[in-house]
């Protein structure tokens, strides 16, 4: 685990670490069964190419679930996320390398909490940002 | 009995109406496999040990593993609303507190929005927004999600 960043650390527009992920089909069916999401686009290549997708597309919410954890390992162990939102914007395919992005855009006290807001982003190995969003984070201040 | 929001069509007809969807009990296996599907090594999700010195006091599953709770359940919903062609348009989570295992998380459901567009070929794109309220045997809520799904017509958009 890296060390617990604290709010006088952060520097608004800072990026925050990168997290890599590399899909796999195993991976996405290891996803169904854990999620529940049992929709056949995301394991059964005849099915998706009948909805009119290329082929097996990776779980949105699987991404979502990678820009959590981009978060959660930011934050550390008395980081508290409070809010994440993720929009899909394009498909990622399993088997390519998906970079979960990150970079603080506001810092501000209320009621004594000490809150990050950060925009955050999953891009294809293309480049192409497939997965936008924000997170709120409360971290641990020095006092 | 009040009418099922979330089974049959007129969908527009049914917006604000809510569907409770079940408690669901949350065990330290079921939080494990969720860590392991997404590889995310962070003891806090996984290490007794670990996890008892911080400030939890105890494992709690990653803020993302409040979807899976129902998820299976709500997915067959989606399926059967939306049979020739789904896709998750966005997510958003709050969260109010983690969940443990040994949690029983109650699911509520409720259409919020719905929107129709067709395209120049006639195809029709549907976006249903619904929000979703997990609250724990303490009747404490513990997040909120809110996810917009696009349903879309197959067979039309490919000839449109």
């Amino acid at each position: 685990m890296a060390e617990q960043v604290y709010y006088e650390d952060i520097i608004v527009d800072g990026e925050i670490p990168a997290l890599i992920k590399k899909p796999t089909t195993r991976q996405l069916v290891m996803w169904a069964g854990a999620s529940g999401d049992y929709y056949a686009i995301h394991y059964d290549k005849d099915f998706a190419q009948s909805k009119g997708l290329p082929r097996v597309i990776v779980h949105g919410q699987l991404v979502a679930s990678f820009l959590g954890q981009l978060v959660t390992d930011w934050m550390g162990g008395e980081g508290t996320l409070c809010k994440l939102t993720c929009s899909y914007k394009g498909m990622n395919f399993p088997g390519e390398t998906i970079t979960c992005r990150g970079r603080v855009t506001r810092k501000y006290i209320e009621d004594e909490k000490h809150y990050v807001e950060c925009n955050i982003w999953a891009e294809s190995d293309k480049g192409e940002k497939t997965v936008t969003g924000r997170a709120t984070v409360i971290l641990p201040a020095r006092g | 009995m009040t009418e099922n929001p979330l089974a049959a069509d007129n969908l527009k007809d049914k917006i604000g109406q809510e569907r409770e969807f079940g408690a669901y009990e949350v065990e330290k296996g079921m939080v494990q496999r969720f860590a392991r599907a997404i590889d995310d090594p962070n003891p806090l999700w996984q290490d007794e040990e670990y996890a008892g010195q911080s400030r939890y006091g105890g494992i709690i599953a990653p803020p993302t593993f409040i979807v899976s709770i129902g998820g299976e359940q709500f997915g067959q919903v989606l399926m059967r609303l939306f049979p020739e062609g789904l896709l998750h348009g966005s997510t958003t989570l709050e969260c109010h507190q983690p969940v443990r295992p040994g949690d029983s998380i109650a699911v509520t459901v409720k259409l919020a929005n719905v929107r129709e567009r067709r395209d120049s070929g006639g195809a029709k794109t549907t976006f249903v927004t619904f929000d979703i309220t997990y609250q724990n045997q303490r009747g404490e809520l513990v997040a909120r999600c809110q996810y917009m799904m696009v349903g879309y017509e197959t067979e039309k958009a490919k000839h449109g």
